[in-house]
């Protein structure tokens, strides 16, 4: 089996998906409590590459929901003690929250003519950038070099008929 | 084997509300999602489509070739290498292994034995891991059996390296937690257990 390496991940509430990149494609390995579900997309399939960025205002509101929630707990028992141990269960949350605006998340799908692959980067962002433009200039070789091939193997083109018939020399 | 399951995949949408997109005239560059106003880069491509030049039976003469054993009309252009059935181009499934027909790559897909068709595996480093915790944490009832079975999961593991979802790292950790288990387990039994059967 052809060597692989994994390149991003893409988990959600249901989804738990690896990315790998091998020399024909990417390989997009689903866990499903204990199987994997192997998906690939191969580079001369490739529709479209994209990249956006989100931050993902569900995350944001519940985290804030948590911090905001804890820092009133603290501050309704009104004992410094309280204020500050809330406080400190508050701080991861809020933390989250700000960082997940300021930083925002890189996401790269890669769209292919039977599935879709979806990556994303909360922090490495100079390495998502190289692996979109990694993919996408992979994808172009492979299909400028199966459209190639493909023009390589059409049959050479019949002789343009002509008016002139050859005839049998005459006895 | 269980079924398959049913992709709902319909080609490319916007990446971030996955509505519908004017694809066939999107070109290279920054896009914007007429739904949820999304701004995206796209790089679009145009994958060249691969097809399958058929010999008719009738281009080549009853003495000219040999008719396919599934498609009657179509010229065979190779045998079947499991089966030796007669092939046309529109049958014919090159794989690393060889040159099979339609139904014995079937059966040997099914069967496991391509490599590059299987697309269900067990995943023997998430086993591994969640034996290895188990018998930790339940090391008076199953610490020796489930960290033993931990320690298969990581054995397993380690032959199908190009399967599995944990790094070596973490196989590591799960042999070492399965031993923990298994002493634990064995402690528990020696100290416990054994001086009140005496």
């Amino acid at each position: 089996m052809a060597k692989r390496k994994r390149i991003g991940r893409w988990n959600d509430i249901a989804t738990r998906q690896a990315v790998y990149q091998t020399d024909a494609g990417l390989e997009i390995d689903e866990i499903d409590h204990f199987e994997i579900n192997r998906k690939r997309v191969f580079y001369d399939d490739i529709q479209l590459v994209t990249m956006h960025r989100y931050i993902g205002v569900w995350f944001v509101v519940t985290m804030l929901v948590f911090g905001i929630g804890f820092l009133l707990i603290g501050a309704l028992i009104r004992e410094k003690a309280a204020v500050i141990t809330f406080g400190i269960i508050a701080a991861p949350f809020l933390i989250m929250a700000l960082v997940r605006v300021i930083a925002r998340i890189d996401v790269i799908t890669v769209f292919g003519k039977r599935s879709r692959a979806r990556m994303r980067y909360t922090f490495r962002k100079s390495y998502a950038r190289r692996i979109y433009a990694e993919i996408s200039a992979k994808a172009r070789e492979a299909q400028r070099r199966l459209a190639a091939e493909i023009q390589a193997a059409e049959p050479p083109e019949a002789p343009p008929l002509t008016d002139e018939v050859p005839m049998p020399p005459a006895e | 084997m269980p079924a398959a399951r049913v992709s709902s995949y319909h080609g490319p949408v916007c990446p971030a509300c996955n509505a519908a997109i004017e694809f066939p005239t999107m070109r290279d560059g920054e896009q914007t999602c007429a739904k949820c106003g999304t701004t995206f880069e796209a790089r679009v491509f145009h994958p060249p489509q691969r097809s399958a030049r058929v010999l008719q039976l009738a281009q080549l003469g009853p003495d000219g070739a040999t008719s396919c054993a599934n498609h009657a009309r179509n010229a065979a252009v190779a045998n079947c290498e499991r089966c030796g059935l007669f092939i046309c181009s529109l049958c014919e499934i090159t794989i690393e292994d060889g040159t099979f027909c339609p139904s014995c790559f079937d059966r040997m897909s099914k069967e496991g034995r391509v490599a590059g068709a299987t697309t269900r595996f067990r995943d023997y480093a998430s086993l591994a891991v969640t034996m290895s915790i188990l018998s930790l944490i339940m090391f008076p009832l199953t610490g020796i059996p489930l960290g033993s079975l931990s320690i298969y999961y990581v054995v397993k593991g380690f032959r199908n390296r190009d399967t599995a979802t944990a790094s070596k790292v973490g196989l590591v950790l799960a042999l070492l937690m399965g031993l923990g288990g298994i002493a634990s387990g064995l402690f528990f039994l020696i100290t416990i257990i054994a001086p009140k059967l005496i």
